[in-house]
Order: C-alpha cells, then sequence, then structure tokens
C-alpha cells in the first residue's frame, strides 16, 4: 500500500494533522505530509480542525510588546512599490493567480454593465479618442467615441487578466462623479453602449479599474484603479 | 468574561479592513495582538532576533492573506497564532538552537504560565474565542500531569518527541504515546 494511500486512514490522517498542529510531526515524515496537505482536502480539514482546537493555547501566553523596528520592517514589507507603475504593481499582486481561462474571457467579451441601447439612424461620425496606456507608455485600449455618443472599444496590448478579473472602462467628472461603461474585451473589437446621462460624456476623463468578474454590475469601483487620462479630438 | 466578545469583533472588523487594503486597519490589529504572539515566539525560538524576524514574517503573511480569513473556522488570533507558529516552526528548524535546559523562566509550569491573566482585569483582551479558551484550558486540566507537561513542552517551546523525552528524562517511546493519547483525550474532551 502506498504511502499516500495510508493517509486516507481517517484514524491516522488525524493523529498525524494533531502532531503536525502540535509540532512534533518532524523531518521526512513533515515534509511528506505538507505535500499532501497541499492537495488533499480532507487533511487540509483535519489539520483545520486541530488548529482550531489546540491554537488557542498560543494565545495564552502573557503580553510582551515587542520592539517597534518590528513594526517599522513590516510597514516597509508591506509598502506599495510606488515607482514601478500601476501595471507593475497590479501584476506583482496578481501573479501568482491563475491565467485567464477561456470562459472567462469568453464571458468577458459578452457581458456588459449595461443594456444595449438601440442603434439610432443617421450620420455618426468618430469624434474623440482615448487610449489606455501601460506603464511603459504602450497602448492597451484604444477608445473611439462617435458625435453620436456611440463607443468603439478595441483592444491592442491588453495586460493578461488572472481568473475572475476584468477590466472595468469608467468615466470621472472634474466633481467626482463616476460612470461605468463596461467590461474591456480580451481581444478584437467591441461596441461599447454610452449609458444615458444628463452630462458631456467627453468632458470627463476615462479611467481603467480590475474588478471581481462576480462583482458586475456595479456603480462604483471596488478593485484598484490602473489608468486614467483623456479624450482627444480626433 | 463576555468582554472579550467585543474584542474579538474588533478583530474581525480590523481583518476585514486589512483585507481590503486598510493599512490603518492592519497597524491597529498589529498593535492588538503582536504583544500576545511576540512571547509565542520568543519562547519557541529563544532568540530575540530570531522572534523579532518570526513576527514580521508572521504579520507580512496575515497582511497577504487576510482575506482567506474564516470567521466560522478558528477566533482571529487563534488563526494568527496558526500562523506564527507554522513560520516559527520553520525557522526552528533551520537555526538548531543550543538547548537551555537551566533557565529558571522554563521552569514555571506552563499550565499556571497560561492561566494567569484569568480573572486578571488588567490584563488586555485576549482575541480568542472565550467559549474555545476556556474549554481547552478545562481540557487540558483533566489530563494526566505528565502528559500534560509532555504536551505543553512540545507546544510552546516548538521540541521534538526526543526533545521532551530528554527534558523530562522520560524513555522516547513512552513520551510518543503519551503524547499521542494526550492529543485523543483532547480531542475527546473538547468535541463533547
Amino acid at each position: 500500500m502506498s504511502r499516500h494511500l495510508r493517509y486516507e486512514r481517517p484514524e491516522l490522517r488525524d493523529r498525524l494533522a494533531a502532531e503536525y498542529v502540535l509540532g512534533t510531526l518532524r523531518g521526512a515524515a513533515r515534509r511528506r505530509f505538507e505535500r499532501l496537505l497541499a492537495r488533499d482536502a480532507a487533511i487540509q480539514d483535519a489539520v483545520a480542525v486541530w488548529r482550531r482546537r489546540i491554537d488557542p493555547l498560543g494565545g495564552m501566553l502573557p503580553a510582551q510588546a515587542p520592539p517597534a523596528s518590528v513594526w517599522r520592517g513590516i510597514e516597509r514589507r508591506i509598502a506599495p512599490a510606488r515607482v514601478r507603475g500601476p501595471w507593475r504593481d497590479l501584476w506583482d499582486n496578481l501573479a501568482f493567480w491563475r491565467g485567464l481561462g477561456l470562459a472567462a474571457s469568453a464571458l468577458a467579451l459578452t457581458l456588459t454593465l449595461l443594456p444595449l441601447l438601440p442603434l439610432l439612424p443617421g450620420p455618426d461620425m468618430p469624434e474623440k479618442v482615448a487610449v489606455v496606456m501601460d506603464e511603459t507608455s504602450k497602448a492597451s485600449w484604444v477608445i473611439t467615441g462617435t458625435s453620436g455618443h456611440r463607443m468603439l472599444v478595441r483592444a491592442l496590448e491588453p495586460p493578461p487578466m488572472p481568473e475572475g478579473k476584468v477590466c472595468v472602462l469608467w468615466l470621472v467628472w472634474d466633481d467626482g462623479k463616476q460612470m461605468p461603461l463596461g467590461m474591456l474585451p480580451e481581444k478584437g473589437e467591441m461596441k461599447m453602449p454610452m449609458p444615458p446621462m444628463d452630462r458631456e460624456p467627453y468632458r470627463a476623463q476615462v479611467f481603467v479599474s480590475v474588478e471581481a468578474m462576480q462583482d458586475m454590475p456595479m456603480e462604483k469601483p471596488a478593485g484598484p484603479m490602473v489608468y486614467k487620462g483623456p479624450w482627444l479630438s480626433i | 468574561m463576555t468582554t472579550d466578545r467585543p474584542a474579538n469583533d474588533d478583530l474581525h472588523a480590523l481583518l476585514a479592513a486589512s483585507a481590503l487594503g486598510d493599512r490603518a486597519a492592519f497597524a491597529r490589529l498589529y498593535r492588538a495582538t503582536a504583544p500576545k504572539l511576540f512571547p509565542l515566539a520568543l519562547r519557541i525560538l529563544k532568540s530575540r532576533g530570531l522572534a523579532e524576524e518570526c513576527l514580521q514574517d508572521a504579520y507580512v503573511k496575515v497582511w497577504q492573506h487576510a482575506a482567506d480569513y474564516r470567521p466560522q473556522v478558528a477566533a482571529p488570533l487563534t488563526w494568527m497564532v496558526s500562523i506564527l507558529r507554522h513560520r516559527a516552526l520553520d525557522l526552528l528548524r533551520r537555526n538548531r538552537r543550543e538547548q537551555v535546559l537551566d533557565d529558571p523562566e522554563q521552569l514555571v509550569p506552563l499550565l499556571d504560565l497560561i492561566q494567569q491573566r484569568d480573572g486578571d482585569p488588567n490584563e488586555p483582551a485576549t482575541g480568542l474565542d472565550e467559549p474555545d479558551r476556556r474549554a481547552l484550558l478545562a481540557c487540558l486540566e483533566v489530563l494526566r500531569e505528565d502528559q500534560r507537561q509532555g504536551l505543553l513542552l512540545a507546544y510552546f517551546e516548538g521540541l521534538t518527541h526526543a526533545e521532551v523525552a530528554a527534558r523530562m528524562n522520560i524513555a522516547l517511546g513512552t513520551i510518543k504515546s503519551w503524547i499521542r493519547r494526550g492529543l485523543e483525550q483532547l480531542k475527546r474532551c473538547l468535541d463533547t
């Protein structure tokens, strides 16, 4: 019987989980257990239950304050890396996540925040353009706005998104008023309806935030803003 | 001691805010909990330098994983203890310490030490779920004293079976079965 199979016996699994949490499971046995722990939900549950049982112990020692240098070190280590630009920060945060799956990108292309407006007949000319850029000033998307307030979005080189995350396009006016326009496509071109509004859309700036797909549709951005820029006249 | 409830709810709120990237909330979480975790790191690692490194690593991990915290699984401080002890045991393995067997502080029975704050109104709130804490202390009392001592030495000092055996001057096989039975008894007592 293989070692892995032996861990499937609940009593043994529970005993090893207990000794693992206590700390007496050491050396090769501990390493083997941790490898299984990483992928076996039953072992993870057993460990979680043992931690709940005995880790309250660890908080019971008489209090003793650490030196102030410890907090300074933590602050340094959790500080955002401002100098490197928004996409890079984002990438660092998300790098360990899985790449965007096919299902997610298909959804991103088809889901929009708002119902499509009926297309208006008559002449409708491109009037404004906004270019969303990454930290190296490379264009990720280009958005064309028409005189009839319709938009066409073209993906050039969008940053890779982790599964379940999307880039959302917004308008923001000088007084802080924000309005969602829709999810930016992973690739290709997409018509994006301009929502009905009592404001001039081209007086606003466009910005992009990264959001969880399940939070869609949303009225206010919840995720990090990764780009902000103006409309330019064509 | 129902006074621990609000403290616990505060820690829940601070953890939730930290998960959203609120640094001020995380600083408050640190101030509220670090004095409870630092003595644990010191006791396991027996070196101020290593204990400080361990505390720092553990809080960076708490910051990064605050969104993974599940209130239904463990009280906030219990979750943080798990993170800290995991890191402490890692550091311990990499830095084999010199055993200091005769440090008089270590001779204080551990059960007395962890019960000290019981009923002491000046001690800060624990951040532990109070029923969990009480149940655990009560169940430890049920254990035979030598079994309890073996368990607590392993837990608080990060000792191996062999090190517990040497410390208590008991045969290794005996220690192994004491600890195993101690854990089984603890589980039975806590689960009823």
